[in-house]
């Protein structure tokens, strides 16, 4: 008879976008995440150990904390410790952030880097997506991101610095702020090959972005398959080179500038069709609604420059508000950053094409939708533009809505509204359905709808909905 | 190190760094002139100035 363990075996996922580095991975047991430190990294991590350079970072609000647990709960053989970090509520990635949330990552990387040089040890990656923000602020989430310095050695992350900051951001200042989008499809970062060819030819006359970005990339087509120069002559610095080189891009990184003008619904929050009084009932009725929703998490979808994302907040609720303009969503998070708000992240996504899975078996980079983790959506000014303006039916809104959160504030604006009337102007009115009746009806498959008003001195009503539990086969009937 | 750290990125940063780093210890050093020259100026207040 075989023996078995009485024990059932641990219930351990690991992360699917944490493979890269050998020193260490990412995994959750019992639903809790984990950092397990391998062997091959252990003389550095004693060493941050027992200079106490992570702890140096952590308090100054630069690296995310974390906690030394038994090395019991690792994950797989080998291991050298084991780290619980703070968990972030919502990953989200550097194709999503606006140019001052790319610009502020880049520049936090470049600190630590300074600060690490300084203490003896090197920064060996520079990817955007170790970083993230939490409480407002970007953070180092990667806590193995730091070797020893090794005399003569150049920055290793330089060129990954390059890729994934100062071309992209440069692209975003000098030519167009879409071009942020190229980071979705150049997961490890944009070649400086194709940002030189779309970078206007001013951008030469920068001394940092001809060096790190035209020359660089001229440097890199010489030597590229090129039996590499440095194993028979490694190239050197001294720690002062480097620290010249660190100090240079920060400085170029920091006169990329975008001031959002002129996208189309940066300027909303002031010239939109409301009158006083009904823009006073609005925030009446939507602060209402969601003080009497439940849970702690407020996605506002098409949250413009955050009138209602800071009622959410001002109520204790932590907000994630997604606006397509970036123009909008960089004037909200340079509102929250000068008022020291903390529970707000602004973010540039397109809620009728929200991010896809992407990099390796399309895992590596989670999907928007499979990072979902609002307890309440709120769709203000919203409807119309998928509705109307996308061409999407309204069941299949109400859908995406219950798939986000089991609560939703909605406005519906009727055909007579002028901002409807505007999106009617120049197409045939091919959606009979869309009226408040058939609103109800179609959302009436998902949710319940638990209070509906009428906002005072406008035709617009607020709906506060909560989904329906049962057969999710009800669900699929809205076509 | 798990990084490819690139031949040709290898290469012309060591370049940049050599050009930049003069000028950088320079004005590191102008920089902590001008700080030493302040704090010899005005001297921080002493704790027990504010007793009498």
């Amino acid at each position: 008879m075989i023996k078995t363990s009485q024990r059932p075996a641990p219930d351990i996922a690991r992360d699917e976008g944490s493979f890269r580095d050998p020193s260490g991975f990412v995994y959750r047991r019992e639903g809790v995440l984990y950092r397990q430190i391998n062997e091959s990294y252990a003389p550095h991590w004693d060493r941050l150990a027992s200079t106490g350079f992570l702890d140096e970072l952590v308090r100054a609000g630069l690296l995310i904390p974390h906690e030394l647990v038994d090395v019991d709960l690792a994950a797989a053989p080998s291991p050298h410790a084991v780290i619980r970090p703070t968990e972030i509520d919502l990953v989200t990635y550097p194709y999503e952030w606006t140019f001052g949330e790319l610009r502020d990552a880049a520049l936090l990387t470049l600190d630590i880097a300074r600060r690490a040089l300084a203490a003896g040890f090197t920064l060996k990656d520079a990817s955007a997506y170790n970083i993230q923000f939490w409480n407002g602020r970007p953070v180092l989430i990667d806590t193995l991101s730091f070797e020893e310095a090794v005399p003569g050695q150049p920055w290793t992350a330089y060129r990954q610095y390059c890729e994934h900051f100062l071309a992209p951001l440069a692209l975003m200042a000098l030519r167009d702020v879409r071009l942020g989008l190229l980071l979705r499809d150049f997961l490890d970062g944009v070649p400086l090959d194709l940002a030189v060819h779309l970078l206007p030819a001013r951008s030469r006359l920068n001394f940092g972005l001809l060096s790190h970005l035209v020359l660089h990339a001229r440097a890199q087509a010489r030597y590229a398959g090129s039996a590499t120069a440095e194993r028979r002559r490694p190239p050197r610095m001294s720690p002062l080179q480097m620290a010249a080189l660190i100090d240079n891009l920060r400085s170029t990184t920091e006169r990329l500038t975008w001031e959002p003008e002129g996208t189309p619904w940066e300027s909303y929050a002031e010239n939109n069709t409301y009158a006083e009084q009904a823009a006073a009932d609005k925030d009446r009725l939507v602060r209402l609604a969601l003080e009497t929703s439940t849970g702690t998490v407020v996605w506002d979808l098409g949250a413009n420059t955050g009138r209602f994302s800071q009622i959410a907040a001002a109520l204790g609720r932590e907000v994630v508000a997604l606006d397509v303009d970036h123009g909008a969503s960089e004037r909200h998070y340079r509102t929250i950053k000068a008022t020291g708000e903390s529970s707000v992240l602004p973010l540039v996504i397109d809620v009728a094409n929200p991010s896809p899975g992407l990099g390796w078996r399309s895992h590596e980079r989670k999907s928007l939708l499979d990072r979902a983790n609002a307890d309440v959506v709120l769709a203000l000014a919203l409807v119309h533009h998928l509705a109307i303006g996308r061409n999407i039916p309204l069941g299949s809104i109400s859908e995406l809505f219950a798939k986000l959160a089991p609560e939703a504030i909605v406005e519906f604006v009727p055909k007579e509204d002028p901002m409807v009337q505007r999106l009617l102007a120049s197409r045939p009115d091919v959606f009979p359905d869309y009226t408040l009746a058939g609103f109800r009806s179609a959302f009436g498959r998902s949710f319940e709808i638990l209070s509906e008003h009428q906002i005072k001195g406008s035709l617009r009503t607020i709906l506060h909905l909560r989904r329906r539990t049962g057969p999710t086969s009800e669900l699929e009937d809205w076509r | 190190m798990y990084l490819d750290p690139g031949s040709g990125s290898l290469i012309l940063q060591v370049l940049i760094a050599s050009i930049l780093a003069i000028p950088f210890l320079l004005r590191s050093q102008i920089r902590r002139l001008v700080r030493t020259m302040r704090s010899s100026e005005c001297p921080p207040k002493s704790p027990n100035e504010n007793e009498s």
